[in-house]
């Protein structure tokens, strides 16, 4: 499944939202061989413009670099709901779904689309609670990545 | 206009029984007694018998029963030329576009070639009326023109409609006209006035139903009218705006179809002749039969208004309702009467708007059971539906052009996309960008006019903004349909 290629991740240990995504930045520029502080920054001035949390507990925080990388979506799955995050319906946010794309598109459409299509699918109210619901980064990118 | 002198003379004469003298004529007419004698003698050598008398010391009177016998002599003569004419002319006609033999013309009618001439000549001045053109070969005649002009013509000719004529005389007059052909166009008239709840006003009646005769009869020989007529684009709107005419006239030309014994294929574009003729013929429902269904069918046309809004989630212009009224009025005559009208668009409606026809048709259940009407067929929801998809359709030309951006434009712009198209169909959304490419975006599209971002911009743009939420929520619904009305209140 072509999809389900373009998703990683990991648990993350985090109790704030700084702690979290330093630890979803770590993670991410390990897998996508980029440098930490960058990606941080990168997480930080986008979550500075507006933030990124929806409902059900999950944020979509993005990671948007200049250098070549294939596009992922990076999953960060927490412990424990994050006391200081919190989401347009109340929750807390406990998953992260970060996508993490090259600033220059042009060379990575195809996997841009795809992982486009993935994130759409948060627009409908039960899909989000489904994958609210997953309890690891496989279960998260099976969802993810179902055919309609 | 005034009266020839003679005229006169005999039209005073006419009414004094009594001699009249030469002085009262000349005082009555204001001419001399000169000019009276003058004219009196002309009057006498005009025709076959003399019926001015004239005695000495008493004046002139007129000698009735000559006068009645003369008269009729000459308009039988004229009568004689103009039916001759006639009959020259409506057989070039029907013959169109082929050649009539003069040889024919000549042995049947027993005049001389030279005779023919002058009856060519005027002829010809006539047919000018409709753009025809008479051609004259060594051995034979042929008219020229248009199919449409032809029938035009012969309309006016075999049918003496310029004068005044209803259908009624016509029946009395029927003998010259094929029986069977006669009583086919006739009940073809009727179908159409009986299915459509409504009457074919004079002369329109009249003229509908010679078009058919006439179509009848070149059918047979294979004339058709121009078929460029099928691709006329204001045409097929037309169609929509009348989708019961167009399918009355589909089911008339089926019919031809069967009496002539004609293939499936043939006669495609008299269809859209006869709609062209019925559209224009200021059709009126509201003369049907079933006046007293008026209430009712107010009734019905706000529950249909009502429900597909409701189905649709999209509120409908108020003018609607007249719109609606008439045709749902026909509609419930034709159910009431059990009268079925295959709609000709039935295929092509449920294809281009499959969510107007499914409200349309769901509101048609509820409200035949509600009102207690037979079941509403598909093909009569189709119709019903085609006067909402007008409006639908006008609405959403209105809508608002927007551009969904986020940093990336993949990211929350597709997110709320889907949302904003749901919940504000006022809304067209044009494309998703990131901020980086708002600039670009607004200079190769000046017809944006409005921009919903999920993150604050940084340039300025003319473009009304509006930041919402990553997640689209009810709050950011409300304040960008406050928006959008702004903005379309501003266009109107």
């Amino acid at each position: 499944m072509r999809k389900s290629s373009l998703v990683t991740g990991q648990q993350l240990t985090g109790a704030n939202k700084q702690e979290a995504l330093q630890q979803l930045a770590h993670a991410a520029a390990t897998t996508l061989n980029l440098d930490e502080i960058e990606v941080k920054a990168t997480l930080m001035t986008r979550e500075a413009l507006a933030d990124t949390a929806l409902i059900s507990g999950i944020a979509i925080p993005h990671i948007i670099i200049d250098k070549e990388f294939t596009p992922q979506i990076c999953v960060g799955l927490l412990a424990s709901p994050l006391e200081d995050w919190d989401c347009l319906d109340g929750t807390k946010v406990h998953l992260l779904l970060a996508f993490a794309v090259p600033q220059r598109t042009l060379v990575h459409q195809q996997e841009i689309r795809e992982i486009s299509e993935m994130i759409t699918q948060l627009a409908d109210e039960q899909f989000c609670w489904r994958v609210s619901q997953a309890q690891t980064v496989a279960e998260v990118s099976a969802i993810l990545s179902e055919e309609r | 206009m005034l009266k020839d002198i003679d005229q006169q003379i005999i039209d005073y004469l006419l009414t004094h029984t009594e001699f009249t003298t030469s002085d009262e004529l000349s005082s009555e007419l204001g001419v001399s007694s000169k000019t009276i004698t003058r004219h009196i003698g002309s009057i006498n050598k005009k025709f076959s018998k003399q019926i001015i008398n004239a005695k000495r010391g008493q004046g002139y009177k007129l000698d009735y029963a000559t006068y009645l016998d003369v008269a009729n002599e000459n308009s039988q003569t004229n009568s004689s030329v103009k039916l001759r004419r006639e009959y020259i002319v409506t057989k070039l006609l029907f013959a169109a576009p082929n050649a009539v033999m003069i040889y024919d013309l000549v042995n049947k009618l027993y005049i001389s070639e030279s005779v023919l001439q002058t009856d060519v000549k005027e002829i010809g001045q006539r047919l000018e009326k409709w753009d025809l053109k008479l051609v004259r070969k060594q051995r034979s005649l042929r008219v020229v023109g248009s199919e449409k002009a032809v029938r035009d013509a012969l309309i006016e000719v075999v049918f003496h409609l310029s004068n005044a004529t209803d259908i009624d005389a016509l029946k009395n007059d029927s003998d010259s006209m094929n029986q069977d052909d006669f009583h086919m166009a006739l009940s073809q008239v009727e179908i159409a006035e009986r299915t459509l709840n409504g009457l074919l006003p004079y002369p329109y009646n009249v003229n509908f139903f010679a078009h058919i005769y006439i179509l009848l009869s070149r059918a047979r020989k294979y004339k058709l009218v121009d078929a460029s007529i099928e691709n006329e684009k204001d045409l097929q709107k037309e169609f929509q705006n009348n989708p019961e005419i167009f399918s009355v006239c589909q089911t008339i030309i089926t019919n031809i179809r069967e009496y002539l014994h004609l293939g499936e294929n043939t006669l495609k574009s008299e269809a859209y002749y006869l709609f062209e003729y019925l559209v224009t013929s200021r059709f009126n429902s509201f003369d049907g039969v079933v006046l007293g269904d008026g209430e009712l069918s107010d009734k019905v046309t706000d529950q249909f208004v009502a429900l597909v809004s409701e189905k649709l989630n999209f509120i409908f212009d108020d003018s609607i309702r007249a719109d609606i009224r008439s045709h749902i009025l026909a509609m419930i005559s034709r159910l009431k009467m059990n009268i079925s009208l295959p709609n000709a668009l039935l295929n092509s409606i449920k294809l281009e708007y499959p969510k107007v026809f499914a409200a349309t048709r769901e509101a048609s259940a509820v409200i035949s059971e509600e009102f207690s009407l037979p079941r509403i067929s598909d093909d009569e929801a189709g119709f019903i539906c085609l006067y909402f998809v007008k409006y639908y359709v006008a609405a959403r030309e209105n809508r608002v052009k927007t551009y969904v951006i986020c940093t990336t434009g993949i990211g929350t712009s597709g997110i709320i996309s889907t949302k904003i198209k749901n919940a504000i169909p006022e809304i067209e959304i044009v494309g998703i960008a990131s901020t980086f490419d708002i600039e670009k975006i607004l200079d190769s599209s000046p017809n944006i006019e409005l921009l919903i971002s999920t993150v604050p911009l940084k340039s300025e743009v003319d473009v009304p903004v509006e930041q919402v939420s990553a997640f689209f929520t009810e709050k950011d619904e409300q304040q960008v349909k406050k928006v959008v009305q702004r903005i379309q209140n501003e266009k109107k």
